[in-house]
């Protein structure tokens, strides 16, 4: 987690060729998608896995960076392989 | 939704104990194992909830991540239904119930009867009973047509009859034929012969010749109207033109004089209940009869048969044909009763008055004496009763020339004796 904070991460080159040809990104391979609904819900795809899990904090591997969810009652109310699916009073996230 | 798919699913709520539940929870991810609800209640505990399908495997990816699984508890409608697995009786209950349910829907259970006037309802539900469809009968084995045209050839009565099946509903929709018109024979030649002897009050003869006046006396069985009417020849015409035979027709009115006699013993048998009753019971579903009874002999050497049926209308007018029977036999002895004379006298009044009434045509009692006797047990009763009715009655001469007109001179006179074939009313 420390190393990935040192600096800013390397562009893939799935990023160059949807910004040179102006495409959306998830149109040229699988990146984390994330969707915040208020503060209540929060919905996550293309996830790789879940680092630690409470009702107040959730850390989620999404790959290049990894998400630190801060919040209160937070409950993960579906998972599957690629989508994730959580509930909470969600008060801040950030990359990492 | 969630909630109702969780319900028809069941859900099987379990609590996983480990070092990282993270990595349970990733690994089911990984297999795609649908969760739902995760909890954290601590640091080394997460209850999940799980469909009862998957629980086994969810408990194989605990055990690879070592974890422990505790169920907490099940619910849903699987799981509901599970309790009932041995219980075999209600198995086969809910099975019968499925099945009468899907057979029972396609039995005919009532039968409607609409369009008739004159024949009722029984008459047409018994005859097509004969042709195969009655309460009972499995309505697709039933040949709609075949049945229709058996239903009109038996019943003479019927000009369409349509049969149509609505689920448990037989409706039969019918039109009954036109009466044929009272024809009026007028081309046979009738005399009006005299029904009663009497003195004759009043006369109109309308088609043929009048034989009496007024105030004559008649015999029964003379010609008051005749048929063979004499044809006057015109003026300063000599020849004799015979006679027509014609339809009689008209009304005679006469004074006539009736006796009539009834008796009645004063000694009666009556019944004498003894007090001894027996009830049975049974059940008719369909026309089949269920017996709560197992002695169907009755020991009464005289008894009267009292039957209630009881049917089942769970709406207005509409009555299944399961009934419920009640016969109850009650025995009595036969005895010796004296009738009262003055009823008994009364009674024969009663019974002559109204014979007497049937008996008239067209007319009115003027006058009635009555006059009783009583020989031993048996008292008579005598009604003397002068009467102004109508006496004319029709009846067809016996002739072998019936064309209506004149009769040809060289042909003969007609026959004088006229043989009653046939007698009605004008």
């Amino acid at each position: 987690m420390d190393e990935k904070s040192k600096g800013p991460r390397k562009v893939t080159l799935r990023e160059k060729t949807s910004r040179l040809l102006d495409l959306p990104p998830e149109s040229v391979g699988p990146v984390p998608r994330l969707e915040l609904a208020g503060d209540r819900e929060l919905y996550l795809e293309n996830y790789k896995e879940i680092l630690s899990y409470s009702k107040e904090e959730i850390h989620v591997d999404g790959g290049a960076w990894m998400l630190r969810i801060l919040g209160r009652d937070l409950e993960i109310k579906a998972m599957r392989e690629k989508e994730l699916r959580i509930f909470g009073w969600v008060s801040s996230l950030t990359l990492l | 939704m969630k909630k109702l798919m969780g319900w028809l699913f069941g859900l099987v709520t379990v609590r996983v104990t480990g070092a990282q539940p993270e990595d349970f929870l990733n690994l089911c991810a990984r297999e795609n194992l649908l969760l739902w609800r995760m909890v954290r209640l601590d640091p080394f505990t997460l209850e999940v909830q799980v469909t009862g399908r998957q629980y086994p495997w969810l408990c194989r990816l605990a055990e690879r991540t070592q974890c422990q699984v505790r169920e907490q508890r099940r619910r849903g409608l699987p799981f509901f239904l599970k309790r009932f697995r041995r219980r075999y009786a209600l198995l086969a209950g809910l099975v019968l119930f499925v099945f009468l349910a899907l057979a029972g829907s396609r039995v005919i259970l009532t039968i409607d009867v609409t369009g008739n006037q004159t024949i009722t309802n029984e008459e047409i539900i018994s005859q097509l009973r004969l042709c195969g469809v009655s309460v009972g009968t499995w309505g697709p084995s039933v040949p709609i047509r075949a049945v229709e045209n058996k239903l009109m050839l038996a019943m003479d009565q019927l000009s369409f009859c349509s049969v149509n099946l609505y689920g448990t509903r037989a409706e039969v929709i019918v039109r009954e034929v036109d009466p044929d018109p009272d024809l009026r024979e007028e081309e046979v030649p009738t005399n009006v012969v005299s029904a009663a002897t009497g003195i004759i009050t009043q006369i109109e003869a309308w088609k043929g010749d009048a034989q009496f006046k007024e105030g004559d006396t008649v015999c029964q069985g003379e010609v008051l109207i005749s048929g063979q009417v004499l044809l006057d020849p015109p003026p300063l015409v000599e020849t004799d033109l015979g006679t027509m035979l014609v339809h009689a027709e008209g009304r005679v009115f006469a004074r006539t004089w009736r006796t009539l006699t009834a008796q009645i013993s004063l000694t009666a048998q009556g019944k004498e209940y003894t007090g001894e009753t027996i009830t049975r019971r049974c059940l008719s579903v369909m026309g089949q009869r269920m017996k709560f009874y197992q002695n169907s002999s009755v020991p009464y050497e005289k008894y009267d048969i009292i039957t209630h049926l009881r049917s089942w209308t769970p709406v207005e007018g509409k009555t299944l044909p399961i009934l419920w029977e009640t016969t109850t036999y009650r025995e009595y002895t036969l005895t010796e009763r004296q009738l009262d004379p003055g009823q008994a006298e009364q009674l024969l009044r009663d019974a002559l008055e109204e014979s007497l009434l049937a008996s008239l045509d067209q007319g009115k009692v003027l006058q009635k004496d009555f006059t009783v006797s009583q020989e031993g047990d048996v008292l008579s009763v005598t009604l003397l009763a002068q009467c102004d009715e109508q006496i004319g009655r029709l009846r067809e001469m016996d002739t072998t020339e019936k064309v209506v007109g004149p009769r040809h001179p060289d042909k003969g006179e007609y026959p004088q004796d006229e043989t009653n074939t046939k007698e009605q009313s004008p």
